[in-house]
C-alpha cells in the first residue's frame, strides 16, 4: 500500500516534468502578416495576369516592395519568437534531432521572397508575359499554403 | 485503499490519442492533396512552357529551381507538422496519466499539482 502510494507520487512528479514542446509557440501576428501578404500578392497577380510591359514597372514597384517587406516582417517575427523548450531529460534523442533547425514556415517565407524578387526583376528588365505570371502565382500560392498550414497548426 | 482503474486509463489514453490523430490527419490529408496537385500543375506548366517556347531557357531554369524549392518546403512542412502531432500525442498521454494518478491519490489527502 505504502509502496504503491510512493510509486504513484513518484510517477506523478516525474510526469510533471514530461510535458513536451517540439515546435515554437503560436503567434497570431505572423498569421496576420502572412494574410496581408496574401492579399497584396493576390491583387498584383490579378492586375498582371494578362502580362505587363517593362514600362509599367514603376506603377507596380511600390506593391512589390510592400510585399517583400511583409514577407520580411513575417520572417523576423518567426525567427525572434521563443524556440521550442523541452526537458532534454525525457525527450528521446531522435526527436530532439528532428526538432532542431528553423521552423519550415521560415523556409517558405524565404522562398516566397525569392519568387517575388524574381518576378519584380523580370517585370523591370523585360516585362511579364501571361505564362510566367501564372508560374509565379502557382509558386507563391503553394509556398504560402505551406507557411499558413504550419503556422496555424502551431495553435494547439 | 488506492483506486486506480488501469482499464479506464487505457481507454482514456486511447481516446485522447485518437482525438489528436483524427483532427491532425484530416488537416494533413487536405494539405498534402493541395500540395501534390500544385506541384504537378507547376511541373506540367514548365514542361508545356518549354515545349511551346512560351518559356525561354532562363525561365525554365528558374522555374525548375522553384519547383525544387516548393518540393523542399513541402517536405520540411510535413516534418514540422508531424513533430507538432507527436508533441500533442505525447502531452495528451502525459495529461491523462497524470490526471489518473491525481484522482487516485486525492482520497489519501495527497495533492499533486497539474502538469
Amino acid at each position: 500500500m505504502h509502496f504503491l502510494r510512493a510509486l504513484l507520487i513518484g510517477l506523478a512528479l516525474c510526469l510533471q516534468g514530461c510535458a513536451l514542446q517540439l515546435a515554437p509557440t503560436y503567434d497570431t501576428k505572423i498569421i496576420e502578416t502572412l494574410t496581408e501578404a496574401t492579399v497584396l500578392a493576390g491583387t498584383e497577380f490579378e492586375l498582371l495576369k494578362a502580362g505587363a510591359p517593362a514600362s509599367s514597372f514603376p506603377q507596380h514597384e511600390k506593391s512589390y516592395a510592400e510585399l517583400i517587406g511583409k514577407l520580411g516582417a513575417a520572417q523576423t517575427l518567426a525567427k525572434i519568437r521563443p524556440a521550442a523548450r523541452s526537458s532534454s531529460l525525457f525527450v528521446p534523442a531522435p526527436l530532439r534531432a528532428l526538432a532542431k533547425g528553423d521552423p519550415p514556415s521560415i523556409l517558405a517565407m524565404e522562398n516566397m521572397a525569392i519568387t517575388i524578387t524574381r518576378m519584380s526583376s523580370d517585370h523591370q528588365t523585360r516585362g511579364l508575359d501571361p505564362t510566367s505570371v501564372q508560374g509565379f502565382e502557382n509558386e507563391f500560392e503553394t509556398l504560402m499554403d505551406s507557411a499558413l498550414t504550419y503556422e496555424r497548426a502551431l495553435n494547439r | 485503499m488506492i483506486q486506480f482503474d488501469a482499464d479506464q486509463v487505457v481507454t482514456d489514453v486511447r481516446a485522447a490519442v485518437s482525438a489528436v490523430l483524427g483532427k491532425d490527419v484530416a488537416t494533413y490529408r487536405g494539405y498534402v492533396d493541395r500540395q501534390v496537385k500544385a506541384l504537378a500543375k507547376q511541373a506540367k506548366f514548365i514542361a508545356s512552357g518549354y515545349a511551346t517556347g512560351d518559356l525561354d531557357d532562363d525561365e525554365v531554369d528558374y522555374f525548375l529551381d522553384g519547383l525544387e524549392r516548393m518540393a523542399e518546403t513541402f517536405a520540411r512542412t510535413i516534418r514540422g507538422l508531424v513533430l507538432i502531432t507527436i508533441e500533442k500525442v505525447w502531452n495528451a498521454v502525459v495529461e491523462v496519466l497524470h490526471g489518473a494518478i491525481r484522482v487516485a491519490l486525492a482520497p489519501l489527502g495527497v495533492a499533486i499539482p497539474g502538469v
